[in-house]
């Protein structure tokens, strides 16, 4: 474990598109910019605010607020429905624009990715990474459009290249080194710090840790005992020096979808419905990373009378199956068993496929026919969607849930 | 003139009519006009500039900025969708690249 801090030159560079949807809209359509603008999931005064622009930021409207509640702070907010398409065109031209540079890049999610130049340092023939950084900005305003802004981190790891990006939103440009280190972390607040929220803040304060600073400062072993209580403490302390410990990737757990449903007074058979729907989504998820499933797992969020009035709780449910499986018919049988013992007032649903792997088609089964026969079924439905289009062939049953549109991936970026 | 509902949006077909679909939501009007479009085609890496449009109205729309132009893949079907402005309102065009088909979409205006 090393306790200086990393002198590298740094070689991480960390991009990020500023309030990336609500930017994409504006781009798109002229008469927004300079306007309030709030992207959401549905056209409803209910729905929740997924992103929204800088100028609707300054009026103090958030994410997770409600449309209805930020159209009192800020009346002349637009509320506009999300619209994936346009926000994967942008990340697909952003992505090839940072492929560009370097092979080695990885998108953290649909609106930022790291380059790291550590072994291509040659491919950017000596540069210096502040010219490559803004000329990446230069050609997202020529390739894609005038009100595109990102913000550019560089540092010698991807935790404090993420830090740099965040210091001067929107449209900034910041290196983080080991000279400068302590002056930017003394500019900042504990939880200004990615993976610092909550929980964790609380657990650093009961020892006494209240500022970055202190938290460079604080011994190993006190953050390995007694704050994070796993050797994740001490990954924090090669972190926050500039040290690489976040080049990984991780196995694909689980895939699936949730719904929030109009109503929570909806007719169970309806439920079942886009209980389906998620059903073939979450199989078609599964299918297209090459991977079978041997576990599903249900989830609702339920209203019933406390005694005190009503009040939202959380039920879930998962089964393992004896062999794997992986057509959306199999999952939805699963999934409707478990879901008879769902509560009666459900206000959301979800289905996941866990313990994912690899077909292995070496062992023979007992149930080799049907496992065949469920394969090549499953595989000519997966074609004609490809070739035709997604759903255009699906289950009768998912015939009245065509409102549950597809919705933006946050986080994973495995099936953009 | 046709109205169908769809996902708490209204749909026009046929004849235009602009209306406030929700409160909450931007003054946008969803549309699926066959329209006459005048395009450049070139190099570079938006080949098709469409410059004007006419409506079924009569009515020609000058394009003063092409804001974003993006696919939309349905199967092996393309759709290139083009956000455009004359500056006074949004519109959408959108080209099919099957059957080379121009229909607006969408009207947005500034209010």
């Amino acid at each position: 474990m090393k306790n200086e801090l990393n002198p590298a030159t740094p070689t991480v560079m960390h991009i990020d598109l500023n309030s990336c949807f609500a930017t994409v809209e504006q781009q798109a359509r002229p008469m927004l910019r300079g306007r309030p603008v709030a992207i959401v999931n549905r056209r409803t005064e209910h729905t929740m605010i997924v992103t929204c622009s800088y100028e609707a930021k300054a009026m103090g409207v958030k994410l997770g607020m409600s449309l209805k509640d930020a159209k009192k702070l800020c009346p002349d907010l637009v509320g506009l429905e999300s619209d994936p398409a346009k926000y994967k065109f942008v990340y697909h031209r952003l992505m090839a624009i940072m492929q560009d540079y370097s092979a080695h890049v990885r998108m953290k999610s649909i609106d930022e990715g790291v380059i790291d130049f550590s072994d291509t340092t040659a491919a950017i023939a000596g540069r210096d990474l502040a010219d490559v950084g803004y000329e990446i900005k230069q050609r997202l305003w020529s390739e894609i459009g005038c009100a595109m802004n990102c913000n550019v981190g560089i540092a010698t790891n991807r935790f404090l290249a993420k830090t740099a990006a965040s210091l001067h939103k929107p449209n900034g440009l910041d290196v983080i080194n080991h000279e400068n280190l302590r002056e930017i972390f003394a500019g900042l607040e504990l939880t200004d710090l990615t993976g610092i929220a909550g929980r964790f803040e609380k657990r650093l304060n009961a020892v006494g840790i209240f500022t970055p600073l202190q938290f460079l400062d604080a011994d190993p072993v006190t953050l390995k005992k007694m704050v994070f209580k796993s050797v994740v403490g001490l990954e924090w302390h090669q972190r926050l020096r500039g040290w690489e410990v976040d080049k990984r990737d991780f196995p694909i757990r689980t895939a699936g979808r949730q719904y929030v449903l109009d109503g929570y007074k909806m007719p169970r058979a309806q439920v079942l419905q886009r209980l389906h729907h998620l059903c073939e989504e979450t199989g078609t998820k599964v299918r297209s990373q090459g991977l079978v499933a041997r576990g599903v797992s249900v989830h609702a969020r339920s209203y019933t009378d406390t005694g005190r009035g009503w009040g939202g709780t959380f039920w879930h449910a998962r089964a393992m199956a004896a062999t794997p499986f992986f057509s959306n018919q199999a999952i939805y049988e699963q999934a409707r068993k478990l879901f008879e013992s769902a509560p009666v007032f459900v206000k959301e649903i979800g289905v996941s496929c866990y313990e994912l792997s690899e077909p292995d088609d070496s062992q023979l089964h007992l149930f080799g026919d049907e496992l065949a026969k469920d394969r090549a079924i499953t595989s000519a439905l997966d074609e004609i969607n490809a070739r035709y289009g997604k759903r255009v062939l699906h289950s009768a049953d998912t015939l009245v849930t065509h409102m549950m549109k597809e919705k933006i991936p946050f986080g994973s970026t495995r099936y953009m | 003139m046709k109205r169908a509902k769809e996902n708490g949006r209204t749909i026009h077909t046929g004849i235009v009519s602009l209306s406030i679909l929700e409160n909450y939501m931007n003054d946008e009007t969803f549309l699926d006009e066959r329209v006459d479009v005048v395009a450049t085609f070139g190099t570079g890496l938006n080949p098709c500039v469409p410059v004007k449009f006419r409506r079924s109205s009569g009515r020609v729309v000058e394009i003063t900025e092409i804001g974003l132009r993006h696919p939309s893949v349905q199967g092996k079907r393309i759709l290139h969708m083009f956000d455009v402005t004359d500056g006074g309102a949004d519109y959408r065009l959108e080209l099919d690249a099957e059957r080379l088909t121009w229909r607006l979409t969408l009207e947005a205006d500034k209010s």
